[in-house]
């Protein structure tokens, strides 16, 4: 903005008049914006001319909620990060996030036609999810908070600051984008035991939909069928199947869109990270505290899901954050060509133990397997602790076959080799029974 | 309460005519206000600020601005109604300290400030051996809080003035000023010229357009203020300033040009550094108007960081 130059302010202060000032009551009703026209015009003439009554009027003016005209408070001068300039930005990231759906989804559906669906029968290993919820139960209670979400959601994604981990980030995305009614009850027994299924069709899946760099190496879901699609319908009987990953829309609230398949909202969201601020530390949390489910495949890999037993993620217990046990490592004919997951699937040949139990008790988890593998972890996945129970000399041995906390602090594991420990105090340490 | 002015007929017509509904309005059974006292505040009120030749109608809406509940109870406390008082003091009393606190800025500063303020509305003066109160000069024009914010905000604003002027002739004792070289001709050496075309520019401009100069340009303050101080949008006032101060230069340029400068001289003149004039400072503290004087020392009350402007401009002039 222009400015005036020194002289001018010189002068002006060297020759302002005061006349008379008005009284508290005239101030007041100024500042409110209450007086008559020619008061107003009489009172404004003073106040240009007096610096005193325009300091009384600046400390006496109602606090910010209290201005019927709605202001901004930004402490800088309308620039590049004025309110117009962000409401315009934000509308053109919205526009090309919706495009570059649109673009995914045509490519997913050309891809789709070549996809191999398998149906393969899975033994669950046992599991002891403290607060397992039946899938049914816990659709509608993950869903019923999502329109609200969803309308906040964006809203609230420019307001708030990135959240630290970006599984929780793409998480809590998804959750501000589906809006999924319940699901068939049907689901309970297929839901773990065809998580690897639905993962080899989802990996395919979510090859189809080439994945921008930002975020795609973690949280590539493995995905699960019941997919409400608008755009392919496959029958139900395939259930635990591939069903079509297209995504409607990101932003719009009125689709339906499923939760299986962050892929292609990966994208969208991609696109609005770019321009607005990604979900929230809120909604970060508020996946860590949906007390995900725990589940072990047959395969002996350490499932979680954060929505009811729908998408299954493959815990890796051995990296910091949670990463995609290599899907495509089953299914290599499938070979959508992309870096990502290249990378990824080199990754993964480090040995992670095969587990055969998990015990969940809100956010804190133990899984252990074979040889005696046992981890912990207090964030619902996001770090893992190995951990040895022992006791005067005497170390745990075997594979681990159970493991059951009745609360935090006391727990019970059994091992092939007949061995009992327990633990009451959260596993600092054990005993053998 | 009595009215030394006479009230006019059409006040007197125009009060009566709304009374009765005013005064159930206002709950003034339970403050022990009767409804002729009601009238005789409302009548003195309107008669204060109604142009003289108000006609009933005029009278009439003027009324239905007031805050006439407000009035009645901070009349009735005046009166020393307890009643009233307690109410007054649920209802207020945490809003004095807020508002003290945003004003003063620091606790105890507004602990101090709002004891005085409690003291002044109680009433602990006399005047010819009744109690006087504060809350007998509230007019009801504008909400009861904001009065209340706005005389804290006057008293602390004279508290500093008054602290200010003092200290700061200890600072120029300090300083050395005392002892300045030889001084320059008395008035500043600037170009009359230059300072005609600047006085009539600003005069051409309406009030509310200095308003917003002055208080964006002299006292530092940020768009946001300036926005709430006059009750438009922020942007709107940006887009304002921004043309006005183009305005400005122009108008300025042209008179120094048609007093004959040249355009380049003229926009030398108006860019000159002001550390290069000997502007004679003491001529401007010596002058009786207080807003001349404050507006020298009006950094002082300037804590707030938006104020770089004002705060640089005054090191500059000592």
């Amino acid at each position: 903005m222009q400015d005036i130059s020194k002289i001018v302010r010189k002068r002006w202060r060297e020759t302002a008049p005061a006349g008379a000032h008005p009284d508290a009551d005239l101030l007041t009703a100024f500042a409110e914006q209450s007086l008559v026209e020619s008061e107003r015009t009489h009172v404004t003439e003073h106040l240009a001319g007096c610096s005193v009554c325009r300091e009384v009027l600046a400390l006496a003016l109602p606090s910010t909620e209290a201005v019927a005209v709605t202001v901004s408070t930004s402490p800088t001068r309308a620039g590049w990060l004025g309110w117009p300039v962000l409401r315009w930005s934000a509308v053109v990231a919205v526009i090309i996030a919706i495009i570059s759906v649109g673009t995914l989804h045509y490519r997913q559906r050309q891809k789709d036609d070549t996809l191999f669906y398998t149906l393969t029968p899975r033994n669950e290993a046992t599991i002891t999810a403290e607060r397992a919820l039946s899938p049914s139960q816990a659709a509608p209670e993950s869903q019923e908070g999502l329109p609200r979400k969803d309308k906040e959601g964006r809203v609230q994604m420019r307001k708030k600051a990135p959240s630290t981990s970006r599984t929780d980030k793409l998480a809590g995305k998804w959750r501000t984008l589906s809006l999924n009614p319940t699901l068939p009850p049907d689901r309970a027994g297929v839901a773990p035991g065809s998580v690897t299924v639905g993962g080899t069709g989802a990996g395919s899946g979510t090859d189809g939909a080439p994945q921008p760099a930002t975020s795609s190496r973690h949280d590539n879901v493995v995905g699960m069928g019941e997919s409400r699609s608008m755009f392919l319908d496959v029958p139900r009987r395939l259930a635990p199947s591939l069903r079509a990953r297209q995504v409607a829309e990101a932003p719009s609230p009125s689709q339906t869109v499923q939760a299986e398949s962050q892929a292609a909202p990966v994208t969208a969201i991609a696109g609005v990270v770019g321009a607005k601020v990604p979900a929230t530390a809120q909604d970060a949390s508020s996946t860590q505290h949906a007390s995900p489910q725990w589940s072990i495949s047959a395969d002996g890999a350490l499932q979680r899901s954060f929505d009811g037993g729908n998408t299954w993620v493959d815990m890796d217990v051995n990296s910091e954050s949670v990463s995609n046990r290599s899907v495509a490592a089953t299914t290599a004919e499938i070979t959508y060509a992309h870096e990502e997951r290249t990378k990824r699937v080199d990754a993964q040949r480090s040995p992670s133990p095969v587990f055969r139990a998990v015990s969940a008790l809100g956010t804190e988890v133990w899984a252990g397997g074979s040889a005696a593998m046992l981890y912990h972890s207090i964030d619902s996945g996001a770090h893992w602790v190995r951990e040895l129970p022992s006791s005067s000399g005497a170390t745990l041995t075997g594979d681990i076959t159970s493991i059951e906390f009745s609360d935090p602090q006391h727990g019970r594991i059994a091992t092939s080799a007949g061995e009992v420990w327990i633990t009451a105090d959260d596993g600092g340490t054990w005993r053998r029974q | 309460m009595s009215a030394t002015i006479p009230i006019a007929a059409p006040v007197r017509s125009a009060v009566a005519g709304i009374l009765t509904e005013l005064h159930a309005k206002s709950g003034c059974d339970e403050i022990g206000l009767t409804p002729e006292s009601l009238a005789a505040i409302l009548c003195a009120v309107a008669t204060k600020y109604l142009p003289a030749g108000a006609s009933e109608s005029e009278a009439h809406s003027f009324l239905l601005t007031l805050h006439v509940d407000e009035l009645a109870l901070a009349r009735a406390c005046a009166a020393g109604n307890n009643v009233a008082w307690e109410i007054f003091l649920i209802r207020y009393r945490e809003k004095i300290y807020q508002s003290a606190l945003r004003v003063a800025r620091e606790s105890s500063a507004a602990r101090d400030l709002a004891d005085s303020l409690y003291a002044e509305l109680y009433g602990t003066s006399s005047r010819d051996g009744e109690r006087v109160s504060k809350l007998e000069s509230f007019t009801g024009r504008g909400s009861l809080e904001g009065w209340l914010r706005t005389v804290l905000a006057q008293e602390f604003v004279n508290r500093c003035r008054r602290t200010k002027h003092l200290m700061s002739l200890d600072e120029e004792i300090k300083d050395g000023a005392q002892f300045a070289a030889p001084e320059p001709e008395q008035s500043s050496s600037a170009d009359p010229r230059l300072e005609s075309s600047i006085d009539a520019a600003l005069a051409a401009l309406s009030g509310e357009d200095r308003l917003l100069l002055a208080a964006y340009y002299l006292d530092g303050r940020t768009l946001a203020e300036v926005a709430r101080m006059l009750g438009v949008h922020e942007s709107t006032v940006s887009r304002k300033l921004d043309k006005l101060a183009r305005s400005l230069r122009k108008r300025i340029l042209v008179g120094m040009t048609r007093q004959g400068m040249h355009r380049r001289e003229a926009e030398e003149a108006l860019e000159v550094d002001v550390r290069d004039l000997h502007v004679n400072i003491r001529c401007s503290l010596g002058q009786d108007s207080p807003a001349a004087a404050f507006s020298v020392k009006e950094d002082a009350l300037h804590f707030r960081q938006e104020t770089a402007p004002a705060r640089r401009w005054k090191k500059l002039e000592i």
